[in-house]
This record gives structure tokens, C-alpha cells and sequence, in this order.
């Protein structure tokens, strides 16, 4: 929420794509920006990979839906201007599975995706008439993708060059287009740099925003670690061409394990055994049936030895795990029969997990 | 004569209700409306911002059960 969005604008002229995600940054850069009179449209990307959509996916009930927002449409609600979310989630997935300049510290693409995401904003920039594009990246904020080097290799790459603007850090980077034409001035822009938010947070108090999503420090699941090991076991057991949208769905929900090769992926809570059974197309399936249970999901050809393995772990995370003895339930190409089983022990289990 | 689009997005993942919306409503002639139905708990919150950015009418927003209805007038090209 922003206390005076839209007032004392200056008539600064100029028309400017703003990459949004609606965090910190990006709503501090969109004020600085829109506080010189230069007319913002926002732009927010849908990889496939943002956690508050994941988290909108699978909402465990007692969550504020509130929190489940869309960040980048908040802010444009709040500063009264456009944003167009544009579905890159096809093409995004080359770039998780082959990126040009690697991945950071898990499965993040980071300098890739920039440049992607610049591609394309420079294309609408492009199509709706605007002189040049902004982001709220801070230089040394980010180990990858926000040095020096790589934020000119971003700027070069997506072929936006010195129409490409960082309103937070301009005055440590050299002078860009629209500030030589005057459409900006360099002296309203900002200096910071590093990992510190305190400046961030002492501009926002100076401009009158007052809300931003809460944690900060970006949205995205492929800098989780743990996902990162799913996917990275994935693409050795599977071969990265084969890998589809829906692969990369489905690993992050659930608890996943290797069984001789084959995967398979138990459900933690109930909000993603829905998730798994509605998401879990053609798949075996696996649910306890005197017990309160996990869904479990087999993705792979079956055979006795596989199922049964996968009904041991079924039956761990039920609610008789303590048992000798439980039955589940195997659903599979419009068939149906029973197991009884004894539940793994928890080192057993973990053998098996993917890690 | 204005005509009423109608969008269900009931069951659909999130950010893809907006984006349908959106590109609706670029289809759609000043004074048309959409009818959108979504049963995501963010949805009211992300409608009503986007209209408040897109500067087009939000006329009502309901909830019966856990679907939302909007409907959308067009308010601009």
C-alpha cells in the first residue's frame, strides 16, 4: 500500500515497462520512476516456478489467502497502473534444463532467465511504444545474476543495452539512454548496493510505501535446495529432453523417493494428496484403507517388487505406522486391489529417499 | 447492443484466471462485460487489483461456496 500513489508527479514525459514482481525493490523502483512523470506499464513473468503460485496451488487450509496474492497486480492496483503477466512457463523450462551460463547454487538459472525475461520485456517494450525498461535489481544484491559483470551481459544479451534501467543502483552504473535524452533524471535516481535492505527500507518510509510481501529476497523455487536435488535426480534418472512442465510440477510436492529407478512421490499433508491426486493423471496410485494415509503416486511401469516397496512407505506415513500389518489400496488403469503390508522402518525409508 | 463473455476458471491454476481475463477483455468493445468464475482463494484480491491497475470496472464480485464470480466491464481500449 503506497499513501500518496499518483500525487506531485513531476511532467518528466517518456513511456517505460516496469519488471514487477511486486517485492521491496521493484515496488521502490516503480515509485522512483513514476515520481519523474514518466508513464509505467508493469510486466510480471509466469515461469511456473514462483512460490506464492505454488502456494496458491496447494493453500493448506487456516492460510491468508491474503498472503496467496499476486504481488505485481497489488502494486498495480496500488500505483493505478497496468500489469500484464505474460506465460513463459513453455520456453522457460529449455533454460532450467540447458542454461547457457549455468545455474547458481541449486537449480537456478539465474542470468538466463534474466536475459529471457529482458528478451521478452524489451519485445513489449517494443509493442506498446515504450522508451525503456526498468527492474529494481541492486547491484551485489545477488550473488549470480546481480554483479557488474553479469548485469552487463544481461543488458547486452536481451538487446535492451542502455535502455535498460536500474533505478535503485543507476548512479554506480554508467549513465543510460533515457537519461541522456532527459526523460530521467540521474540525481532523483539511487546508489545502493550490497545485500544491506536498511536503505531500501529508509527509502520506503521517504516515499509512503508501507507494504511489501514479507519474507523478501526472491520468489523463486529454483533456488530452493531441496527441490533442487529432486530435479537434479530427475534429470539423471529420466534424461533432461524428456522432462516435461508437468515432471517439474510434480517435484515439488510431496516426499520422493528412488525405488530401483523408478520414482515415487508420498504425499506430506492433505492439501497435497489433492494436489497429487488431481495433478496425478495416469499414474498408480496408492492410499491405506483402515488408516488415515498419505497419497502415493508411481510414476513408472509397475512390477510386484515396486509396488509393494511403494506400499511399505504408504503405510510408514500413515497413521498406523506403528502396526505390523496394514492394508492399501492400488488403483491402476481402471483396476483395483488390495496389499497387506508392514510398514518400513524409518531407515529403510530414508534409503530410498531422493537427496 | 453490449454482449457478456464468460470465462470458468474454476479449477484453474493461478496466474492463468488474469491472464484469460486480460486477454478477454482486449477482445471485448468498450461496454462489454466478462463473467469470470474462479474457486482460488487469492482470486477477489488479485481482480480487484488488476482492475484497480487496468482502470476497468470491477461491477460485482460474489462468493457462493468457495467459487467467486466477478463480472468486468470494459471500460477502455
Amino acid at each position: 500500500m503506497i499513501q500518496d500513489a499518483g500525487n506531485s508527479r513531476p511532467a518528466g514525459g517518456g513511456k517505460a515497462v516496469a519488471m514487477l514482481s511486486g517485492g521491496l525493490d521493484s515496488t521502490l523502483a516503480l515509485k522512483l520512476i513514476l515520481d519523474q512523470g514518466v508513464e509505467v506499464v508493469g510486466v510480471n513473468f509466469s515461469t511456473g516456478f514462483c512460490l506464492t503460485d505454488h502456494a496458491q496451488q496447494i493453500h493448506r487450509s487456516g492460510r491468508d489467502p491474503k498472503k496467496l496474492r499476486n504481488e505485481a497486480l497489488r502494486a498495480g492496483g496500488d500505483f493505478a497502473i497496468p500489469v500484464e503477466i505474460i506465460d513463459i512457463a513453455d520456453e522457460y523450462l529449455d533454460i532450467v534444463k540447458y542454461p547457457k551460463h549455468g545455474y547458481g547454487k541449486n537449480v537456478n538459472p539465474c542470468i538466463d532467465c534474466r536475459i529471457m525475461m529482458m528478451t521478452r520485456a524489451k519485445r513489449f517494450m517494443e509493442e506498446i511504444g515504450a522508451d525503456f525498461v526498468f527492474t529494481g535489481e541492486v547491484l551485489g544484491q545477488r550473488p549470480k545474476s546481480q554483479h557488474r559483470r553479469a548485469m552487463e551481459t544481461i543488458a547486452a544479451q536481451s538487446g535492451l543495452g542502455d535502455r535498460l534501467v536500474r533505478p535503485l543502483s543507476a548512479k554506480l552504473l554508467a549513465p543510460t539512454r533515457p537519461e541522456r535524452e532527459g526523460i530521467l533524471d540521474r540525481e532523483l535516481l539511487m546508489d545502493f548496493h550490497g545485500r544491506d535492505r536498511k536503505p531500501q527500507i529508509t527509502l520506503a518510509e521517504a516515499l509512503g510505501v508501507t507494504e511489501w510481501p514479507q519474507p523478501a529476497g526472491g520468489c523463486c523455487y529454483l533456488t530452493d535446495p531441496n527441490y533442487a536435488k529432486v530435479v537434479f535426480d530427475l534429470f539423471a534418472h529420466e534424461g533432461r529432453d524428456e522432462v516435461s512442465r508437468e515432471d517439474m510440477i510434480l517435484c515439488k510436492v510431496g516426499r520422493h523417493f528412488r525405488v530401483n529407478g523408478a520414482k515415487v512421490i508420498v504425499g506430506r499433508f492433505e492439501e497435497e494428496n489433492q494436489f497429487l491426486r488431481n495433478f496425478g493423471g495416469s499414474r498408480a496410485r496408492l492410499e491405506t484403507m483402515d488408516v488415515v494415509g498419505p497419497l502415493t503416486l508411481i510414476d513408472a511401469e509397475l512390477n510386484d517388487a515396486l509396488v509393494e516397496t511403494a506400499a511399505r512407505l504408504t503405510a510408514r506415513y500413515s497413521d498406523g505406522k506403528g502396526t505390523s500389518k496394514l492394508r492399501v489400496r492400488v488403483t491402476n488403469n481402471g483396476q483395483s486391489w488390495e496389499l497387506e503390508v508392514e510398514p518400513f522402518t524409518p531407515e529403510t525409508c530414508h534409503e530410498f529417499m531422493v537427496r | 447492443m453490449s454482449r457478456e463473455e464468460l470465462i470458468d476458471a474454476r479449477g484453474v491454476l493461478c496466474p492463468q484466471p488474469i491472464i484469460d481475463l486480460a486477454a478477454a477483455v482486449r477482445r471485448l468493445r468498450i461496454g462489454d462485460t466478462v463473467r469470470i468464475l474462479c474457486d482460488d482463494l487469492a482470486f477477489p484480491f488479485d481482480l480487484e487489483s488488476w482492475c484497480k491497475g487496468s482502470r476497468h470496472e470491477l461491477q460485482s464480485l460474489e462468493q457462493v461456496g468457495r467459487v467467486h464470480t466477478g463480472i468486468v466491464r470494459k471500460a477502455h481500449d
